[in-house]
């Protein structure tokens, strides 16, 4: 009678070693193992459970790649490095001249940063930070899986002839909410794209027309790129907040971007002068968050969400001071020339600057900053 | 200097270790040494992606005492790559090509075996800047973008440390392209499209009021490409390539299609239909925006090109033209060299309160005799 017991017991004992083995849950249950065959990183970002999301604007994909990096760690230390991309030039065997860090993410469960490199030969590299160690991260053999975003637009459009082959450079990438966020330019036209993808990928792909008003412009217009995201809740809803390459700031509703939508952003400040936004992240303290944004001829900025909130205007009158900023107030910090920008935990960021004398350093803010 | 490819394959690794091991205990079990003649760069696309570590005495079971890194390494950093054993050779490959004119040390242990410099790819091509796009000198001071046409894929990660812009009434340099990343290279990595800084093109913009618009009316500039930039395999241009422009005044209309002059080809011949746009337009986006139909909405095959400095489209067709009516559709995202589509200008005064066309294309006909 014990043996009847016994056998049922080890063979689902079994069951349960063998598919904790070969876990899958419902995020990867549609992924594959082998080499995603990743052309060029442009774009990283994680999602959950560990899982990073690579843009690639040579395929036109983006790729859910599952790090199984997920051991958290006892506590966080600020990383601090210097001669960052001397250090990963030499373990390539060539010169800093010859490679660009083209983006950095910071896993949320074991806070391990990966950052992506070029070489100028066009070969995409992914890196991981072990402690001070740079460690290659190999693609050969990953579980994966794969979403096109090519030429959605003149799908939309019906270009029968389809010739207009549209290289999409994706330019930023978020997770949110279970759906990648996608924002691009195009190498031919000057107009953007966003969409959110739904992930686990399938073919749904919803892709919203944005409008923005440029503030000292006296224009709405459709048709200028965003260059770096995040999205943020402002008064109970959740907004994106999209920096664009003339550097408006814009709020978007995020249950407004469906499908099809041409949707009507708020802009909430001009930040000013031939300048790009590199990356924004979103920070807390005191149960106040806000968020940091990166330039690349502008110092980092600091703005509180809550100046947001109680901003109420949009700019749709034009800027008329010139050398001045207008809208929501925001606070330069004392950090020029960052390049690459992510959230370590609520209280600290990392990120690579360019020193004063030309060094590229990796870096740990702490609260002091916030 | 040898051309060779790298072996990799399981089960030639098995075969040739296992024949080697056999010779080997045939000789002596206890000589364990492989024994080779020299250290050869292999080559692949033009490119150094391994070498044949050949001059060497080193136990097979020893690979990991194998060290190369750059020779001007002071912290003398192991570079990142496999080491195989392949016959009597050890192959280094590198996690990324080595890179031509760079020295690299081979260390055995502590011993220094080699220095080995890269040579630039044997019986490669000086890459050659093939066109610029505007083709004309005369520009309009709001020009948006500009491409630019190698006649090999280019290094890519700095391109504007190779492109600069003089002002040529100081002769100084000028901040005139944005710097964006990722670059906006085509797949093939052959174009390269440059943007001017649209938020100073934009009138009233912050960045407009600060520095003003990239390029003045009346003024002159030169575009020079260093002859320093690298094709992807470390073969520099080797020569400055120029490109001038003349500024003229602001572009502030959009395209109109029914303005534009077509010549109609004869039926019976493969003449090409013309289309002067009375402008010069988009150089990329001229060949790939029009569709020619037949009445019945069936496509008409053929080629397209532009000439007279992308004022004039042909379109030639793959079969003689028949008596009958045509159409043909213009995608709306056709640009002039300002930006200006066919349904809105870059920089639109909505106080003008112009009516936007929103119909995403545009269709005009014509009649074959």
């Amino acid at each position: 009678m014990k043996k009847l017991y016994v056998l049922p017991v080890i063979a689902v004992l079994a069951l349960i070693v063998i598919s904790a083995a070969t876990k899958k849950t419902s995020l990867t249950s549609d992924f594959t193992v082998g080499d995603p065959q990743v052309q060029s990183i442009n774009a990283l970002t994680f999602g959950p459970e560990g899982i990073l999301f690579i843009g690639d604007s040579k395929s036109a994909a983006v790729f859910a790649v599952d790090t199984k990096d997920t051991q958290k760690p006892a506590s966080v230390s600020p990383l601090r490095m210097r001669s960052f991309d001397k250090k990963i030039a030499e373990k390539l065997g060539t010169e800093t001249s010859n490679i660009r860090i083209t983006d950095m993410a910071v896993n949320p469960i074991s806070k391990n940063v990966y950052f992506s490199v070029h070489n100028s030969d066009g070969t995409p590299l992914l890196f991981k930070l072990k402690g001070e160690e740079i460690t290659p991260v190999s693609l050969k053999s990953v579980s994966y899986s794969k979403a096109a975003v090519q030429n959605a637009v003149d799908a939309d459009k019906k270009d029968r002839r389809g010739r207009s082959q549209r290289v999409w450079a994706i330019a930023d990438m978020g997770f949110y909410n279970g759906k990648l966020m996608v924002s691009g330019l195009s190498n031919k036209e000057f107009s953007s794209t966003f969409r959110s993808i739904s992930f686990p990928f399938n073919d749904k792909q919803d892709h919203a027309s944005l409008e923005i008003y440029h503030a000292a412009h006296a224009q709405f217009e459709t048709f200028a790129p965003i260059k770096t995201f995040t999205v943020a809740n402002i008064k109970g809803k959740d907004q994106l907040v999209a920096s664009y390459t003339c550097t408006p700031l814009v709020l978007f509703p995020m249950d407004d971007l469906k499908n099809g939508k041409h949707v009507k952003g708020r802009t909430i400040a001009e930040l000013g002068a031939g300048n790009s936004p590199l990356d924004i992240i979103t920070m807390e303290k005191d149960g106040k968050s806000f968020f940091i944004m990166s330039n690349s001829n502008r110092a980092v900025m600091k703005v509180k969400y809550t100046d947001v909130e109680n901003f109420q205007g949009k700019l749709t009158e034009p800027v008329l001071e010139p050398g001045k900023t207008e809208g929501v107030n925001y606070i330069s910090l004392p950090m020029v020339n960052v390049l690459q920008l992510d959230k370590l935990d609520d209280t600290q960021f990392v990120y690579l600057q360019r020193t004063a004398n030309g060094e590229m350093i990796l870096n740990t803010a702490n609260n002091r900053w916030l | 200097m040898a051309i060779k490819k790298i072996k990799t394959e399981a089960r030639s690794f098995f075969q040739t270790g296992l024949a080697f091991l056999l010779l080997f205990c045939f000789i002596s079990c206890s000589q364990k040494k492989v024994t080779a003649k020299e250290t050869t760069v292999v080559w692949e696309n033009k490119q150094a992606v391994a070498l044949q570590l050949s001059s060497l005495k080193i136990e097979t079971s020893a690979i990991d005492q194998l060290k190369i890194n750059l020779h001007s390494s002071a912290a003398g950093t192991a570079i990142l790559g496999d080491y195989k054993v392949d016959g009597a050779n050890v192959t280094f490959q590198p996690l990324i090509p080595l890179t031509p004119n760079l020295k690299y040390d081979i260390y055995q242990g502590e011993t220094l075996i080699e220095t080995i410099e890269i040579p630039l790819p044997p019986g490669s091509e000086t890459p050659i800047v093939t066109s610029i796009f505007p083709s004309k000198d005369s520009v309009p001071e709001n020009l948006l973008k500009m491409y630019f046409k190698f006649s090999k894929p280019m290094q890519e990660v700095r391109s504007l440390d190779f492109i600069k812009v003089y002002d040529l009434q100081n002769d100084s340099l000028v901040d005139v392209f944005l710097d964006l990343q990722p670059e906006l290279w085509d797949k093939e990595r052959t174009r390269l499209t440059l943007w001017l800084d649209p938020g100073r093109i934009k009138t009233d913009l912050i960045p407009n009021l600060e520095k003003g618009i990239p390029i003045v009316q009346n003024r002159e500039y030169k575009v020079v490409i260093s002859p320093e930039w690298k094709d992807y395999s470390g073969v520099p241009l080797g020569k400055e390539y120029h490109k001038t422009l003349k500024v003229g005044k602001r572009d502030s209309n959009s395209p109109v299609i029914t303005n534009w002059n077509i010549k109609i080809p004869q039926a019976t011949t493969k003449e090409p239909m013309v289309i002067r746009f009375n402008e010069a337009m988009d150089a990329i986006l001229a060949t790939e925006v029009i569709t020619v139909y037949t009445e019945d909405e069936a496509i008409v095959n053929g080629t397209f090109s532009i000439e007279n400095d992308e004022k004039t489209l042909l379109f030639t067709p793959d079969t003689a033209w028949k008596k009958g009516s045509y159409y043909f559709v213009v995608d709306a995202k056709f640009e002039d060299l300002a930006g200006n589509n066919l349904n809105r200008l870059f920089d639109t005064d909505l106080h003008a309160k112009v009516t936007l066309n929103q119909e995403p294309f545009q269709k005009r006909a014509f009649t074959v005799n």
